[in-house]
């Protein structure tokens, strides 16, 4: 039992922090957030430069090594200066999966490209169901000749318009359960697929695409065929808690703020922070952000163990959406006018917690799991 | 970070697991205050201490089995589960007051109270909560007055847990009005069975178990000075510091774990309409809720006993742990009795009560928040203490 970082998780949680703090001012936020492309490529850059696009990657692919915890610890500062990009999709979503899934060749040949910054990925899974189950893959690649040809609707794909590559999930086989579903590694910019972006609340570059009979040769296959789903599902349990780490660190930055507001703000002649209401709502979103943090930290270790995670994931994020939510709301409330406008930064964090909750299995998506790994 | 104990810990588990098996009979629990239960309670606590287990956590010169905090906890957390934490096992004298003693204790003190405590003789009450001093301890009014080698004591603990079981208290009294409400308090051990000391049990929503509450009314009761913890009118200080290692507790966890585990089972068992409890989308979502708000307690709890092991000082993790706990046994307890729906009324004892009646006296339990301290005043401390926010 030991609930310390080591000393690389605490450098890698200064370095980050210190980095976007430097690098990522008001301005740059302000500016990212209404552009297209939504993520910066000189950050991009920079952050392959300091080895976080090849966090939790083998140093043979190109990778910086490192467990999840590492890059809990990475997101937790992504989330609390709210920054924009495409790690999750590319070097988490994508990366894992072609870790797990790839041949040897795909991983020569792509994982070193992710970790330099020379690529991003966009992961082509979830469908107008909206769901993030085997499930709601409706979209299908019908075995050919030399290949596949793939046609379907995909539906809130992260930085699917800026990507190099999208990794397809697609279906194989009739019965719509695991063993039927396959993985596929594209280049992002064929004829065959079209994008339409889509307007959200969080960001996030998401998109439709539109696969429309792509026709694709077998050396695109990612993993075994109708093996998809094993890999894929061990890449978004990663992608999940590290979702959940960038929600908390969001979490914990809006309480940061209301505490200095409540430090600085006086009404009635008397410091807001001092009045027991304030008080209160302040404990209640503090012990919001330790519960989640701990079931986070504890899903991290465990998928980091190898031992099967899915009840603690499952758990972390159905514990972290309504928790960091709550959280938010409390922030809303103690700085009131202030932080209903745009001028002032809680939006940013409300709109990307609220963003996080849908990402990679809302509530009913994580609970459901939780009861099957009780046995109900 | 490491969220799992050493093989050496988990075989201390098991040992303590086959040692309950073993030794407590069916049909035996730690929620039954019967004389027949208590005896066995006692019993039971001097055979855990034959092994040194009873205060597995103490340093092995007062008796103790010279392990750490941990190992005491995975003991409370172990008995719990399985219902064999009975009062005797789980009183403060283990688990706060005998580590105070070794701290601000003389030697003399050490000698006559430690082993006692540790070989299962002596219970010790935490005489801290009196009719007007709750929330504000500082307001205590019990009194000790200086005559000679002696101090007399005149006032009231109340609601003072296992109260009716216990032999001995730590109390903590005014001696010296006049150093201001902090200034002046002492702490003192007081033998119950002195002169002047009245018992009286007090009855109360959830009373079952051999932890129900008494008040302890002193009068003109006589306490030898050498009783005195600490120097005089040093009470306060040593309250407030001394206490802080002694945060950790996963018993509470526990329990209510295992009623969660059975009410689980007993889900996936009984039908309503015909179906499997199990099997509605609303009692899937209630337990699931529950499953997660439990393991997130178990995570904080444990977080505070490893802290206070590691003499890191807890702030923020020890109210979070307290008040998080009390609130997700609280949902736990709504959630369970909403998908009992008219059974879960049932109290123990009617053949129609499912599980016992366990669910319907974990209700009633869970109105408890304010032991060890309302919610209310806990969050207070966490928002100014640990938050930073001006008082």
């Amino acid at each position: 039992m030991n609930f310390a970082l080591t000393e690389e998780q605490e450098l890698i949680r200064d370095m980050s922090r210190g980095f976007f703090e430097r690098e990522y001012p008001d301005e740059v936020l302000k500016g990212l957030w209404e552009s297209e492309e939504g993520y910066s490529a000189k950050l991009w850059e920079q952050m392959a430069g300091l080895g976080w696009l090849g966090l939790g990657m083998p140093e043979k692919y190109g990778g910086s090594e490192g467990c999840c915890l590492d890059l809990v610890m990475l997101y937790e500062e992504m989330g609390r200066a709210a920054f924009l990009s495409p790690h999750l999709t590319t070097v988490v979503l994508c990366g894992h999966t072609i870790l797990a899934a790839g041949s040897e060749e795909q991983k020569a040949e792509f994982l070193p490209n992710i970790a330099q910054g020379k690529a991003i990925w966009a992961l082509a899974l979830t469908e107008p169901s909206g769901g993030w189950d085997v499930g709601s893959v409706l979209t299908t690649a019908k075995p050919q000749k030399d290949g596949f040809v793939i046609s379907g609707t995909k539906l809130f794909v992260n930085y699917a318009a800026v990507a190099d590559y999208l990794v397809c999930v697609a279906k194989t086989s009739g019965s719509g359960s695991e063993d039927g579903i396959t993985l596929f590694a594209l280049p992002a910019r064929s004829e065959g697929i079209s994008y339409t972006p889509l307007k959200t609340m969080s960001r996030g570059g998401q998109c439709e695409v539109q696969f429309n009979d792509l026709m694709i040769g077998k050396e695109s296959l990612l993993g075994p065929f109708n093996g998809g789903w094993a890999p894929l599902s061990k890449a978004m349990e990663m992608g999940a808690v590290v979702q959940c780490a960038e929600m908390i660190g969001g979490a914990r930055r809006s309480l940061d703020m209301c505490v200095d507001h409540g430090k600085q703000r006086v009404q009635f002649d008397r410091l807001i922070g001092s009045f027991q209401a304030v008080q209160q709502r302040s404990a209640d979103m503090a012990k919001d952000i330790e519960a989640a943090s701990l079931l986070v930290y504890a899903a991290a270790c465990k998928l980091d163990s190898g031992l099967p995670a899915a009840a603690d994931v499952a758990m972390a994020k159905a514990f972290t959406n309504p928790a960091c939510r709550r959280v938010l709301y409390g922030a809303h409330h103690t700085l009131a006018g202030a932080g209903f406008t745009l001028d002032h930064n809680l939006h940013f964090y409300t709109k990307r917690v609220s963003g996080g909750e849908y990402m990679l299995g809302d509530v009913r998506h994580h609970l459901d799991t939780v009861a099957q790994e009780l046995g109900l | 970070m490491d969220f799992t104990f050493t093989l050496e810990q988990e075989a201390l588990r098991k040992d303590i697991l086959d040692f309950i098996k073993k030794e407590v009979p069916p049909g035996i629990e730690d929620n039954d205050d019967s004389d027949e239960a208590w005896a066995f309670a006692k019993a039971f606590a001097k055979k855990l201490a034959q092994r040194r287990w009873l205060t597995i956590g103490w340093p092995k010169e007062y008796g103790g089995g010279g392990y750490g905090k941990i190992e005491q906890q995975i003991l409370l957390e172990t008995l719990a589960y399985n219902r064999a934490l009975f009062y005797s096992i789980a009183h403060q004298g283990i688990t706060h007051i005998g580590p105070t003693i070794m701290i601000i204790g003389t030697e003399e003190q050490k000698q006559r109270f430690l082993p006692r405590i540790s070989s299962g003789d002596l219970i010790v009450n935490n005489g801290l909560s009196e009719p007007e001093a709750g929330s504000d301890l500082a307001g205590l009014k019990t009194r000790a007055v200086r005559q000679g080698d002696e101090y007399i004591l005149n006032g009231q603990k109340t609601f003072q847990s296992g109260g009716h079981h216990a032999d001995w208290i730590r109390l903590a009294v005014r001696t010296d009005p006049s150093l201001g409400r902090h200034g002046g308090i002492s702490l003192f051990m007081c033998d119950l069975h002195s002169p002047g000391v009245t018992i009286s049990r007090q009855r109360a929503i959830w009373e079952g178990d051999q932890m129900g509450q008494s008040d302890i009314f002193f009068d003109d009761v006589k306490v030898p000075a050498s009783n005195m913890l600490g120097e005089e009118n040093k009470g306060w200080y040593y309250l407030m510091t001394g206490l802080a290692l002694e945060r950790g507790y996963i018993a509470m966890t526990a329990q209510v774990q295992r009623t969660f585990d059975d009410f689980v089972s007993f889900c996936k068992e009984a039908r309503y309409n015909g179906q499997p409890l199990s099997k509605d989308p609303l009692v899937r979502y209630k337990l699931a809720e529950s499953a997660a708000d439990l393991k997130a307690w178990y995570h904080l709890a444990w977080r505070v006993i490893w802290m206070c092991e590691e003499e890191i000082l807890p702030n923020i993790e020890s109210g979070t742990q307290w008040v998080f706990g009390k609130e997700a046994r609280r949902r736990f307890a709504e959630n369970a009795m909403e998908i009992m729906g008219m059974y879960g009324q049932l109290e123990r004892g009617s053949k129609w009560a499912p599980l016992e009646g366990r669910i319907e006296l974990l209700y009633r339990w869970s109105i408890e928040s304010h032991g060890g301290g309302t919610g209310d005043i806990i969050k207070t401390v966490m928002a100014t203490r640990g938050l930073g926010l001006p008082r």
